[in-house]
């Protein structure tokens, strides 16, 4: 335990910091206030309507008078805190406000940017509060997470709920579960065509994972077995493609596996073990190279931690047992280095289910996937959002599931 | 105040500039920088470059694949001042009041355009200008002894297995292209919502689909081809036009692609020049439109994408190969212009295209 004095000053420390912190949110209160008429008429996006009724009744007269509080009333805060008075109830009140207000400021204004600056200002200071140094360190990562991730969530679940209308927007004046329902229906003589497309783009990705696997693994393996100097450069040498641009990688798939391609010709006129071109593009064969090409790497580096991180003392004591090779292996090697395993199939199945680049230039576009499917909805030319949101939410939520539970199975293994 | 001042200063700067370098002096006041957004490969971007030196505007170029990504982004606040919208999406855009009207005397080099290419359904009331137009129908290699002249040479069974025979088929990973083009094999309208004619034409396309080599609508005029990855494509006249001119070689002066408009008709489109409603610089935007309706800029966007200009005074400028991908009267009499679905008719043809896609 600290001693009382140690203690106080601690505590005092993150009041400092949260007086600064108030002192700039009065600041730049009045610095967005100079934006106010400049932001006053902004169109609306399709999806916030909701949002812009909210504000409707509130004009930006309301919102500069809110401005001006606010700065003023942080002004006095930043100098109580300063000071050492401690108010730090007041002070979470006035951060729940500033959230209250970054909400209000975006629904009249539509500044993301100025909205974004107060409600994570405001939130910050709620971090402080906490005086936990580990909710402060989180914090920038969990408003980027909010901001970019969580936030855009609910933009997609929202559109979901709404309808395309001719000119391309979301009406969401009569929120139904339409576009779920019409992704379970059989269309035409097709049968469930969007389960369809669900299944064979999962299958396609578990089909790669499983060959990332089978070829990674004696591979890590090989790796973490060799002298200490050699690791690093067969690691780099995995890790080189990395460096270009996955577009321009597959593209070179393209070049060699083409009908007057370089492995035709080379089949052809340096070996002379076929007469015909064969065609190698647009099969199953190429999609599925391609994409484990691409995405090796993500399988053998969590391979290769959790394999050179294994005790080589519990291989010998498994030998010293009499456990045959095959044995050592299933009870012990890959038990152990089931983290990788596991964290090795997320990173692989994960993009590969949401291919398009691959599946479009290997596939020839003959493979239409998840990816294919969302594309036409989103920017080609079936241009129903509302129907691409309710698909891309189904996938975001089984992806969630399939990732929670496969993360369960491999810490209850490994642990056993 | 201060961006007048701004603006002020930098034409100071830039009249000095050319008044040393004895360049033409500015006629109007322009604003120092341009916002331009653009399909991909669709100008001679040389032409950028001119603008950006003659007149001393900065011109920010960026590109987009699809009108609906574009329309995303500018809906989504993107600050642009000259977008080149198809014309359903310049329908719509002017229904969405996202265009401004182009002030048609600030562009007096309307004057060489074709009165049929300005005439349009889409823009009755003239808030654009017509930039480039083009059509789809058969791109077929040289090397064919018969040359196609009907949607069957994609459509009908045999004649497919011929050509898949032969070398390959691609066709465009597009559905109201690939759809209407059925559609106009069987005779009826490649905007038609009739759940029977729409039906027919899917079971049309399953029958002969798993053949295909390709469903490429985004880069086959480089990649398919010129390396023959196929022997006949599905395909827009602009782009066999690059696909010819890239293979011009000795044996083929004129390049190894042909264009036919098939027999049933094909289809059209035309994009235009706007001026966003939210540009602050339309004086500039409508200075800019002004340059590229030059005849000669005309010629040369035309001579670098392969589509067709309804500049009239371009026409002579163009380079010889493409004038043999102009239409002929005949055949512009057969065409149908693509419109916009309503919302029942684009769901059904999203459910038929979904059927053909995974079965095939």
């Amino acid at each position: 335990m600290l001693p009382k004095r140690a203690a106080h000053d601690y505590q005092q420390r993150f009041e400092r910091w949260a007086g600064w912190v108030v002192l700039m949110s009065a600041l730049y209160g009045m610095a967005l206030l100079v934006r106010v008429p400049l932001l006053g008429q902004r169109d609306i996006l399709p999806i916030e309507t909701g949002l812009y009724r909210l504000a409707e009744s509130l004009s930006m007269l309301g919102v500069a008078a809110l401005l001006v509080t606010f700065s003023l009333a942080d002004g006095g805060l930043s100098v109580l805190l300063l000071r050492g008075a401690r108010i730090g109830y007041i002070v979470a009140g006035r951060a729940w406000a500033g959230i209250a207000l970054s909400l209000l400021y975006y629904a009249t204004l539509r500044d993301f940017g100025g909205a974004l600056l107060i409600g994570a200002h405001s939130g910050m200071l709620l971090a402080l509060l906490s005086r936990n140094s580990g909710v402060l360190l989180a914090y920038p990562s969990l408003v980027w997470l909010g901001v970019f991730f969580v936030l855009p969530l609910f933009g997609v679940v929202a559109a979901s709920l709404g309808q395309t209308t001719e000119l391309g927007l979301v009406d969401l004046s009569a929120p139904s579960l339409a576009n779920y329902q019409r992704l379970i229906m059989p269309v035409g003589v097709s049968g469930l065509v969007y389960v369809n497309i669900f299944v064979r783009t999962v299958w396609i990705a578990f089909l790669t994972t499983v060959i990332c696997m089978v070829i990674g693994y004696p591979f890590a393996f090989w790796i973490a077995r060799q002298p200490e100097r050699w690791r690093n450069i067969w690691l780099m040498l995995v890790m080189i493609p990395f460096w270009t641009n996955l577009l321009i990688r597959t593209y070179a798939w393209v070049i060699i596996l083409r009908r007057d391609g370089v492995l035709n010709s080379l089949l052809i006129d340096l070996l002379g073990v076929i007469s015909r071109p064969l065609d190698l593009l647009n099969t199953p064969f190429a999609l599925l190279l391609g994409l484990v090409y691409g995405y090796l790497p993500f399988m053998v580096l969590p391979l290769y931690q959790s394999i050179e991180r294994l005790d080589k003392r519990m291989i010998e004591a498994a030998q010293d047992l009499y456990a045959d090779p095959v044995r050592t292996f299933w009870r012990v090697i890959f038990p152990l280095t089931l983290p990788g395993v596991v964290a090795g199939s997320i990173l692989v199945f994960i993009p590969a289910v949401g291919t398009y680049v691959v599946s479009n230039v290997l596939g020839g576009g003959r493979f239409f996937l998840i990816g294919n499917l969302l594309e036409q909805q989103f920017i080609g030319a079936a241009g129903d959002k509302a129907f691409g949101a309710a698909f891309g939410a189904v996938l975001t939520v089984l992806m969630l599931i399939a990732t929670l539970v496969y993360f369960r199975l491999g810490r209850k293994v490994s642990y056993t | 105040m201060a961006k007048r001042l701004a603006i002020l200063a930098l034409v100071a700067i830039w009249s000095t500039i050319f008044a040393v370098t004895n360049a033409p002096l500015r006629a109007q006041q322009l604003d120092s920088v341009l916002y331009v957004y653009n399909w991909g490969d669709y100008i001679d971007e040389e032409l950028l470059i001119e603008y950006e030196q003659q007149f001393g505007v900065r011109v920010v170029y960026d590109n987009y694949a699809t009108n609906e990504e574009m329309f995303a982004k500018l809906q989504a606040g993107a600050e642009y001042d000259i977008v080149f919208p198809s014309d359903y999406m310049v329908a719509r855009m002017i229904a969405l009041g996202l265009l401004a009207k182009i002030d048609q005397e600030n562009v007096p080099n309307r004057k060489f355009l074709d009165k049929q290419a300005l005439d349009t359904w889409y823009d009755p009331e003239n808030f654009c200008v017509p930039y480039m137009w083009g059509t789809s129908g058969i791109a077929y290699h040289v090397s064919l002894e018969e040359p196609p002249d009907s949607w069957a040479a994609l459509f009908d069974p045999e004649q497919v297995a011929k050509y898949t025979a032969l070398g390959g088929i691609n066709v465009m990973d597009d559905q109201r292209e690939l759809l209407g083009a059925v559609l106009k094999y069987l005779g009826y309208s490649a905007n038609s919502t009739e759940r029977a004619e729409l039906e027919q034409a899917r079971d049309t396309l399953l029958s002969v689909a798993s053949q295909y080599r390709y469903f490429n609508s985004a880069d086959y005029q480089e990649t398919l081809l010129p390396a023959r990855e196929v022997i006949i494509s599905h395909a827009w006249n602009g782009n066999t036009a690059k696909a010819a001119l890239l293979t011009r070689s000795e044996t083929y002066p004129n390049g190894e692609w042909r264009y036919i408009i098939p027999k049933e008709g094909g289809l059209r489109f035309q994009e235009s020049i706007c001026v966003t409603a939210r540009s602050p610089r339309k004086a500039t935007a409508e200075h800019f439109i002004n340059f590229l309706l030059k005849p000669e800029n005309a010629a040369r966007i035309s001579n670098a994408t392969g589509y067709l200009s309804p500049n009239i005074g371009a026409r002579d400028l163009i380079d010889p190969l493409l004038k043999q991908f102009l239409p002929t009267e005949e055949e512009l009499a057969r065409l149908e212009w693509i419109r916009p679905l309503d919302s029942a008719g684009r769901r059904l043809w999203d459910e038929i295209w979904a059927e053909i896609r995974i079965g095939s």
